[in-house]
């Protein structure tokens, strides 16, 4: 058992750093600034320019029925649909990338949401303070409300995040060779489903755990100006 | 100066100031008076351009802004530039500490040299009774401590004109001591201050000049002795109110 473990782990960590580690990244990094932007433009109507107004209620639809359609249904079909059936109109794309879009779209659709909760929940007297400083919306949006938002958005987008990890199996699906895919050629060799299969389950749960840590370390620093207070008040 | 001429708003076919025209002299402490929708808060918040007015225009020094006519945001900008609010809950920023909210305008609005912005706050703060507290963050500070903190941010933007909304309203007798205490000796200063209070002791004491709003309208604008000393029903009854209720 420890010899077949000590074969196939490398193969399965190589897969897992080369694939699942850069697919996610790449896949939430991307989705993530798809959801801030969805989130900025569906927050609030643009004040003003009636020309501009009705461009938003145009751009403001459209973006409404993407993230309805990208949770109305499972990230597999998204994935066979770009893959699989885009080629069908015309369109070929090449499997990494046909995945990094599919699993980027879904990121940003569910995102979005957590981002449009987040910015909700700094309160509107911090924009109207930033406001009254003179702050631009630039300077308001960068300096003042995402770092507040970014605390209370942390905890939701790191589930998401650790979710994407677990979700990149599906890439096995359009001929990616990730951790996934590997155990599953290594298994076909070495007729050890149990074994292989509890062994991928095990690397998967290693790199969620040690994204979880990230998350704690990460919130720690987001809460610093409230953990401070904290301190403060037990030694008082 | 603040020059208000024809000012006008309603909200939900309700009439919240009506026909307010308005200066307010530099160097002095008006205090705007009223009961509980009068159009008080609306109109110092109109003064920044946080509400926008249906009619009317307001001139502050050389800025300017006709809400009958359309305005660039770089016009609201540079009309903001001329006053600064403080707000009746403070409102700091929660993760800058208190030297980085009170430096956060000087530094990315006015330019300021970091150095020059952090030695400006400096002074404030001693001259706020908080030296000690520059690297706290708002948390730590008690509600009193936060809204003078508040003030030395509006004074580092060197504003015209301080717009306070209710500053003490939210504070235990104590904090609200110290504050009030801030404020008369800005006030003294000759810092230009228009404070919405209901605080009835300290309006006496601070105002050079009383507006009193009734159903958005102005029902008395003069010194301060005129407006305690009047025999207007309407004022006595705000007055008899306050005394009992405060």
């Amino acid at each position: 058992m420890w010899k077949i473990i000590i074969d196939s782990l490398p193969e399965i960590v190589k897969a897992g750093l080369q694939y699942t580690v850069t697919l996610s990244i790449l896949s939430f990094a991307l989705g993530l600034v798809i959801a801030i932007i969805v989130a900025l433009i569906c927050r609030e109507e643009p004040q003003g320019n009636p020309v501009i107004k009705e461009i938003w209620r145009v751009v403001y639809v459209f973006l409404r029925f993407y993230v309805w359609l990208f949770r109305a249904t499972p990230m597999l079909v998204q994935l066979f649909i770009i893959f699989y059936g885009l080629p069908s109109a015309g369109i070929e794309i090449p499997a990494f990338p046909a995945a990094v879009i599919a699993f980027s779209l879904n990121v940003g659709a569910y995102a979005s949401e957590t981002v449009r909760a987040a910015l909700n929940a700094v309160p509107k007297s911090q924009w109207e303070t930033a406001q009254t400083i003179g702050l631009s919306t630039r300077q308001t949006l960068f300096e003042i409300i995402f770092p507040q938002a970014a605390r209370i958005a942390l905890p939701p987008l790191s589930n998401e995040f650790i979710g994407l990890v677990k979700d990149t199996s599906l890439a096995s699906t359009i001929t990616i060779v990730e951790m996934f895919a590997i155990t599953q050629q290594i298994t076909a060799k070495n007729y050890e489903p149990l074994l292989m299969y509890t062994l991928v389950a095990a690397v998967y749960a290693v790199f969620s755990t040690l994204l979880t840590l990230l998350q704690k370390f990460l919130e720690k620093r987001a809460n610093r100006y409230l953990n401070q207070t904290n301190q403060l008040e037990t030694q008082k | 100066m603040i020059q208000i001429e024809n000012l006008n708003k309603s909200f939900n076919g309700k009439n919240i100031l009506n026909d307010i025209n308005l200066t307010f002299d530099d160097h002095k402490t008006t205090v705007i008076l009223g009961t509980s929708g009068a159009g008080k808060s609306t109109l110092l918040r109109t003064l920044n351009v946080l509400e926008k007015s249906d009619h009317g225009a307001i001139t502050i020094d050389d800025a300017y802004v006709d809400f009958d006519k359309n305005y660039s945001s770089e016009q609201i900008r540079t009309f903001r530039s001329k006053t600064s609010m403080v707000f009746q809950t403070w409102n700091l920023f929660p993760h800058l500490s208190v030297i980085q909210n009170i430096t956060k305008g000087p530094v990315s609005v006015l330019k300021q040299d970091k150095n020059v912005a952090i030695a400006t706050a400096e002074t404030l703060l001693t001259h706020v009774g908080l030296a000690d507290y520059a690297t706290y963050y708002p948390a730590q500070l008690s509600g009193g401590q936060q809204q003078r903190v508040a003030i030395a941010r509006s004074l580092a933007m060197k504003p015209s004109f301080i717009l306070l909304d209710e500053p003490t309203s939210a504070l235990d007798p104590e904090s609200e001591a110290n504050v009030l205490q801030v404020l008369q000796m800005l006030s003294k200063q000759g810092q230009s201050l228009v404070i919405v209070t209901h605080n009835m002791i300290f309006a006496r004491q601070i105002a050079d000049r009383v507006v009193f709003l009734d159903g958005g309208k102005i029902t008395y604008n003069g010194d301060s002795e005129g407006f305690f000393d009047s025999t207007d029903d309407r004022i006595q009854r705000f007055l008899n109110k306050r005394v009992v209720t405060d």
